[in-house]
């Protein structure tokens, strides 16, 4: 009966002891799990797959416009074709249009501006501007300048031996366009994609405070923003 | 949602070659039209609506191979960052086109990064990553490898593979398969 009893005592304990440790794992883990942000996680995760569902929708959106665009141009000259009349008109609408998107004319729009600067600890570099501009571009953003340089499809941001930034490189044979803090940075497009690009929690504004940069911004219904004034045309790219 | 978006591409390219027939053979007997038809055309390319083709230089990159027990393979991996500088630095040096795994640089274009996957204009691409660039190619290809230039620090100080930096006569830059729209931008009186 004794050596039952002692078999049963041993079971309960070591059973017991088993529970008690299986215990003290999972509050480790629900403490480990309670200091990493979930929440954070699981929000990002989903504004992300939100962006990417919208910004195919979005693109979607815009072929199907396009393709209705492009047949009321069809009819259009066919229409002056058949009418043996010039198609001059037609023809300068479209190549503004396309003027516009290449950046040689002056734009409109809501957007935001930014202003970064240099602080008695931390300097400016071009790869905080590279970074604030891939952001805004991802944003949505319809057209962006530098101190008043616009951002085209070929603009260069580049450090200068750490002394100073120059952009835009190829727009001028004569000499650097040189900028210097404070930096102004204007983008035309949607306000709320513009500003939630920058504001991100570990988003941008937080990693250049991170930094010891100075930085601010604004929203405003009706920014400027100026043409390029260099030319993009090709000398080595032949179609 | 991206293969809806592919199928009206397809229709819109179909329809753009019909129009740019139309407008061909409209214009070939008329020197004003004919100009401003060949100034449309000539910003479209600008533009990177279609493919282009010239001298320049092509450059392999891909994630290295992290030797064993290696706890922190980020040093190893080709970031976006990476892509965003080299492609700044094509630029400074003159580059006219560059394209990334065949995804054409626009205006436009975001090289960003979600999770572990990298997008080029909401494209993902991967590793091996190959960026060509049409230019004068002597300048870009002093650009990629002179020391103390950005894909030389890149080449000595990190894990990532540079696989080959090479000069060719005859690359073909993919144009841009996305479309240009302006929602909130007008242009200015």
């Amino acid at each position: 009966m004794a050596k039952i009893k002692k078999g049963k005592i041993i079971l309960t304990i070591s059973i017991g002891l088993t529970a008690f440790i299986l215990v003290m794992v999972m509050f480790t883990q629900f403490k480990t799990v309670e200091q990493t942000d979930i929440t954070g996680i699981e929000t990002m995760r989903e504004a992300e797959l939100r962006t990417e569902l919208a910004s195919w929708k979005s693109r979607y959106e815009d072929a199907n416009a396009k393709i209705e665009e492009t047949e009321q141009k069809i009819d259009e000259y066919t229409e002056q074709i058949n009418s043996n009349n010039d198609l001059t008109t037609l023809l300068s609408e479209e190549l503004e249009e396309a003027k516009m998107y290449a950046g040689y004319t002056n734009l409109t729009g809501p957007g935001i501006i930014i202003t970064v600067s240099d602080t008695d600890t931390a300097q400016i570099e071009a790869y905080d501007l590279i970074t604030l501009v891939n952001e805004l571009k991802n944003a949505g953003a319809e057209a962006i300048s530098i101190n008043g340089e616009r951002i085209v499809a070929n603009t260069d941001i580049t450090d200068i031996n750490y002394i100073y930034i120059v952009i835009n490189t190829n727009s001028t044979d004569n000499g650097v366009l040189r900028i210097s803090s404070p930096y102004t940075i204007e983008a035309i497009g949607n306000q709320k994609y513009l500003e939630s690009a920058i504001t991100l929690k570990y988003g941008y504004i937080d990693q250049m405070e991170a930094n010891g940069k100075s930085i601010n911004y604004t929203l405003e219904d009706n920014i400027y923003i100026e043409k390029y004034n260099g030319d993009l045309s090709f000398k080595y790219a032949t179609e | 949602m991206k293969e809806r978006y592919e199928n009206s591409y397809a229709t819109l390219q179909k329809k753009e070659s019909e129009l740019n027939n139309l407008i061909d053979s409209a214009t070939a007997n008329d020197s004003t039209s004919l100009s401003l038809s060949e100034e449309l055309e000539k910003t479209n390319s600008i533009l990177g609506l279609s493919d282009v083709h010239g001298q320049g230089i092509i450059i392999r990159i891909s994630d290295g191979v992290a030797p064993t027990n290696t706890i922190d393979l980020s040093n190893y991996i080709v970031h976006d960052v990476n892509l965003r500088m080299i492609v700044n630095y094509l630029f400074n040096a003159g580059a006219e086109a560059i394209s990334i795994n065949g995804e054409r640089i626009v205006s436009s274009t975001a090289i960003t990064c979600i999770g572990n996957t990298i997008k080029v204009n909401d494209e993902k691409v991967t590793t091996p990553f190959e960026i060509k660039a049409i230019g004068l190619q002597e300048k870009l290809y002093g650009a990629m490898t002179t020391q103390g230039q950005y894909l030389y620090v890149l080449a000595n100080t990190t894990g990532i593979s540079i696989d080959s930096i090479e000069k060719s006569d005859s690359i073909t830059v993919e144009g841009y398969t996305g479309i240009y729209n302006f929602e909130y931008a007008r242009v200015a009186e």
